[in-house]
C-alpha cells in the first residue's frame, strides 16, 4: 500500500503542471508561469522528502533539512493563497492578516535556525489560526464580490472553491489531533485542486477581463470628462483648433506624460506639422550650439520642423496608421535624442488620429510623469482617446458643416457619414446564417446604432441600438456604448449581464438625458439557440418556419443609462433552420405615411411570410422598398435600422 | 408646443399642447427647471393633448423627474395615450414613470 501513497501526493501537482504547461494560450501567462514553477516545486518537495528519509532516516532528515522542508512547503501555500485573495477578491493589496501569517513563517525558520527548535506550538497555533482567518476572509470577499456586481462573469466555481476553503480551514482546526502525515495530504491535494480550479475552470481570459473591466471604470471616466468638456466647448467655443487643443490637454491629464504633442498632416498630405505642443517635446533633427541648451528654442524648432511622412517615429506612424508603444527608447535605434541633456526620452507612446482609414495626424505622449516605463494599458488608453477624439473632431466637423448647410441637400448625407463611421463597415459571415442589415437616418445627426460580432464561426453577438436625442451628445453616447461594448463582449458572458454593466457604464447624470434602448442577442449557431436580452428597444421578431408563424420576444428593464441599478433578464430560445429573426429600430414599424397611418408590425410580418424562402439581402430589400412605397411623399422622421437573419 | 401652468393646492399641473421633440424638449426642461427654483418640486404633468413625443422629450422627463427627486419632490403623468402610451410602453418606462388616468387622482397621491 505505501507505495500508492506518493502517487496520491503527486497527482494534483503533476496534473495541474501537465494542464498548465501543454494547453496552448495558459502556458505563456505570467501567473501561470509562477504556478508551474510551484507544482514543480510541490513535486520536488515529494521526491526529495522521500529521498532524505530513506537515506537519513526520519530524525536526521527533519532537524537537518528542516529549513528546506518548510521553504517548498509553504512557499507554494502561501502564493496560492496570494493569488486567491487578489484575483477572487477584487482588493489590490492582501489583508494585513497575510503578511503576519507569512512574517510568522519566515519567523519561525530563524527561530529555528538560532535555537535548532522547532517552533513553538504556540505560534504554530497563531498562524494556523490566521490562515483560518484568510480563509474566511478570501469567502466572504467571494460572496461580497457577487452582490456587489451581480456580474457572473469573475468566477463559476464559487461553490466549489469554497468547499475547498471550508474543509481547509476545518482542517486547520484539528492539526493537531491529526496525524502529520493525513494532514500534509490533504493539504496538497486540496492545494493542488484549488489551484486547478482558478487556473483551468475559471472563465476564460479572465485576467484580461478584469483589466479590461478595470480599465474601462477608468475610461468611461474620460469619456464623460470629454463628453462634457467637449459638450460645453461646443456651445461657447466653436473654433476647431480651440477643441484640438482641450483634447491634448485633456489626453495628457489622462495618460500623465512629460510631454505631448499633436501634429496633424499637410493638407498636401507630404507632412506633419506639430499643431498643440505640451511642456519640453525635442525636435526629430539634432540641434547643435547654443539653442540645444535652451528649452525655448528646443520647442520652438519641433513646432517648425515638417516631418515628411514615413520619416521618424512620428512620421511612420502617420504612414502606417498604427500605434507604437516603446517601452525603453535608448534601445530602439529609431528614436533620436536630440536633446539628451534637457529631455531625455524614455518611453513613448504615438498613437495616429484616424478618420475612418485616413491618418488626419497624430498624438504623441513622451515619458511618463512618475517616471518608469509606459506599458499596454496606456497605450490601449491612448488609443480609445485617439479614437474618441477623431470621431469627435469628424462630428465636430461634420456637425458645423450641418450648422451652416442646414437647409442644403447634403444634410442627409452628412448626417448618415457620422453614424457609418460606427457601423460594421462589413457584415460578418458565418456558416449555417445567412444575414443582412440596413439603415437609414433620417434629416438631422441621427442615433440608431447596431452592431455584428463573429466569435469563432459559431457564436455571434447582434446589438440592436437607438440613443435618445441627436447632434454630437447623441454621437458621443453611442461612441461610448460601441467602445464598451467592444471592450466588453464575450461569447461566454451571460447577455443580462453584458446589459446591468451597459447600464452602470451610461448611468451618470450628464448623460441621464441621452438613454439608450439596446437589444442584444447572442446565436449559438451550433446548438441553434439564440439568447437574448432587452433594455427598452422593440421586441425581437421571430419567424418560425415549423407552424409559419410569428412570436415577439422581449425581456423587462428600462432602457441603459436611466436607472443604475436595473437589473436585466435574459431568455433563451431554439431554433431551426428555416427561423428568421428580425430585428428593427421603432423608425420602421412607426415609419408614417401622407395619412399618418403607420407602416406597423402587421407589415413586416406579412412581407417575411411572403418572402421566407428568399435570402436575406432580397428580404431586407423587400421591406425597404415597401416601406418606402408606403411613405411616398411623407418626410422620414426617425433613423430606420433592420437586421434579418435566417438559419439556412 | 404650448404650456399652461396652474397651482393646486402647491402642486404645479402642466397642461402640454402638440408635440414633444428634439427641438422643444429643452423648453419643458427650461419650464420645470423655473419651478424647482421657486421651491415648487411638485409636478404634475397632463400629457392629454400630446399628439407625439420624441426620445427627446423623454429624456428631458427623465431628467426632470431625477432633479425633481432631489428635493424630494415629484413628476407624475397624467392621461398617457394613443402613441405617447405606445412609447412609454415599449421602453418600459411606464414602469419608471408614476402615471395617472385623473388629474385629481396625481394630485392626491402627492398629498
Amino acid at each position: 500500500m505505501s507505495f500508492i501513497i506518493p502517487f496520491i501526493r503527486l497527482f494534483f501537482p503533476v496534473y495541474g503542471l501537465v494542464v498548465l504547461s501543454f494547453e496552448e494560450g495558459r502556458r505563456h501567462h505570467k501567473h501561470n508561469q509562477f504556478i508551474i514553477i510551484l507544482f514543480a516545486l510541490l513535486i520536488a518537495k515529494e521526491v526529495i522528502h522521500k529521498l532524505m528519509l530513506d537515506a537519513f532516516g526520519v530524525k536526521i532528515y527533519f532537524t537537518n533539512f528542516i529549513i528546506l522542508y518548510y521553504l517548498i512547503n509553504f512557499i507554494p501555500v502561501i502564493y496560492i493563497n496570494y493569488l486567491l485573495i487578489l484575483f477572487i477578491s477584487k482588493a489590490q493589496k492582501p489583508p494585513v492578516m497575510f503578511f503576519i501569517y507569512t512574517l510568522l513563517i519566515l519567523l519561525s525558520m530563524v527561530f529555528f535556525l538560532i535555537t535548532g527548535q522547532p517552533f513553538t506550538f504556540l505560534i504554530q497555533i497563531i498562524s494556523r489560526f490566521l490562515m483560518i482567518l484568510l480563509m474566511v476572509y478570501i469567502m466572504f470577499r467571494l460572496n461580497t464580490l457577487y452582490l456587489e456586481d451581480e456580474m457572473n462573469i469573475i468566477i463559476k466555481n464559487r461553490l466549489s472553491i469554497n468547499t475547498i476553503l471550508t474543509i481547509l480551514s476545518i482542517q486547520y482546526v484539528f492539526f493537531f489531533v491529526t496525524d502529520n502525515f493525513v494532514k500534509n495530504l490533504i493539504e496538497i491535494v486540496l492545494y493542488g485542486l484549488l489551484a486547478i480550479i482558478i487556473y483551468t475552470r475559471v472563465d476564460e481570459g479572465y485576467d484580461e477581463l478584469k483589466n479590461n473591466i478595470q480599465h474601462l471604470g477608468y475610461e468611461k471616466e474620460i469619456f464623460i470628462n470629454l463628453l462634457q468638456k467637449v459638450g460645453s466647448g461646443l456651445t461657447s467655443e466653436t473654433n476647431f483648433d480651440k477643441i484640438l487643443e482641450l483634447i491634448l490637454n485633456y489626453s495628457v491629464d489622462v495618460i500623465k506624460s512629460k510631454a505631448a504633442a499633436l501634429l496633424l498632416v499637410s493638407p498636401d498630405k507630404q507632412y506633419l506639422s506639430a499643431k498643440f505642443v505640451h511642456g519640453l517635446y525635442p525636435p526629430t533633427e539634432k540641434v547643435e550650439g547654443y539653442a540645444a541648451t535652451k528649452e525655448k528654442f528646443l520647442v520652438e524648432k519641433f513646432k517648425n520642423e515638417k516631418i515628411a511622412i514615413g520619416r521618424t517615429y512620428l512620421g511612420e506612424v502617420a504612414q502606417k496608421g498604427e500605434a507604437i508603444l516603446i517601452e525603453d527608447a535608448h534601445e530602439n535605434t529609431n528614436i533620436l535624442q536630440t536633446a539628451p541633456d534637457l529631455m531625455d526620452i524614455h518611453s513613448l507612446i504615438v498613437v495616429p488620429l484616424k478618420f475612418k482609414d485616413e491618418v488626419i495626424g497624430v498624438v504623441s505622449f513622451l515619458n511618463k510623469d512618475a517616471g518608469g516605463e509606459f506599458n499596454k494599458y496606456e497605450l490601449q488608453l491612448s488609443q480609445t482617446l485617439a479614437e474618441q477624439a477623431a470621431i469627435t473632431l469628424n462630428n465636430f466637423r461634420l456637425y458645423n458643416e450641418l450648422l451652416v448647410k442646414q437647409r442644403d441637400e447634403r444634410e442627409i448625407e452628412i448626417a448618415g457619414d457620422i453614424q457609418k463611421d460606427l457601423l460594421p463597415k462589413q457584415l460578418p459571415q458565418i456558416p449555417g446564417v445567412d444575414l443582412f442589415a440596413y439603415n437609414k437616418s433620417a434629416k438631422g445627426v441621427g442615433g440608431d446604432y447596431y452592431d455584428l460580432l463573429n466569435f469563432d464561426n459559431k457564436r455571434l453577438s447582434v446589438i440592436i441600438s437607438d440613443v435618445a436625442g441627436k447632434g454630437v451628445p447623441a454621437s458621443l453616447v453611442m461612441v461610448m456604448l460601441r467602445t464598451t461594448l467592444h471592450n466588453i463582449l464575450r461569447p461566454h458572458l451571460p447577455p443580462k449581464d453584458i446589459l446591468t454593466y451597459l447600464n452602470k457604464f451610461l448611468s451618470t447624470e450628464s448623460t441621464q438625458e441621452r438613454y439608450a434602448t439596446l437589444f442584444y442577442i447572442l446565436l449559438d449557431v451550433e446548438k441553434q439557440t439564440i439568447t437574448y436580452t432587452n433594455a427598452g428597444q422593440c421586441p425581437l421578431l421571430l419567424y418560425k418556419s415549423q407552424d409559419n408563424t410569428f412570436d415577439l420576444l422581449d425581456t423587462p428593464g428600462l432602457p441603459l443609462g436611466i436607472m443604475r441599478d436595473q437589473k436585466y433578464e435574459q431568455a433563451e430560445r431554439g431554433m431551426q433552420k428555416g427561423d428568421i429573426i428580425l430585428l428593427y429600430t421603432d423608425g420602421i414599424t412607426e415609419a408614417m405615411n401622407t395619412k399618418r397611418e403607420q407602416f406597423s408590425i402587421e407589415r413586416v410580418k406579412d412581407i417575411i411570410r411572403t418572402n421566407k424562402e428568399k435570402s436575406a439581402q432580397d428580404i431586407v430589400s423587400i421591406i425597404q422598398s415597401k416601406m418606402d412605397e408606403f411613405c411616398t411623399g411623407a418626410p422620414q422622421h426617425d433613423d430606420q435600422t433592420l437586421i434579418l437573419l435566417r438559419l439556412v | 408646443m404650448e404650456i399652461k401652468s396652474v397651482e393646486k393646492n402647491g402642486i404645479i399641473i402642466l397642461d402640454i399642447e402638440g408635440e414633444i421633440d428634439l427641438y422643444n424638449a429643452p423648453r419643458l426642461k427650461e419650464v420645470i427647471k423655473k419651478n424647482v427654483e421657486t421651491q415648487k418640486y411638485n409636478i404634475i404633468i397632463n400629457l392629454a393633448k400630446v399628439s407625439y413625443i420624441d426620445s427627446s422629450g423623454i429624456g428631458a422627463l427623465i431628467s426632470s423627474l431625477s432633479n425633481l427627486k432631489k428635493y424630494q419632490g415629484g413628476l407624475k403623468l397624467v392621461k398617457v395615450m394613443g402613441s405617447v402610451k405606445k412609447v412609454f410602453e415599449l421602453t418600459k418606462l411606464t414602469s419608471f414613470f408614476e402615471i395617472f388616468e385623473e388629474e385629481e387622482i396625481a394630485i392626491k397621491s402627492f398629498i
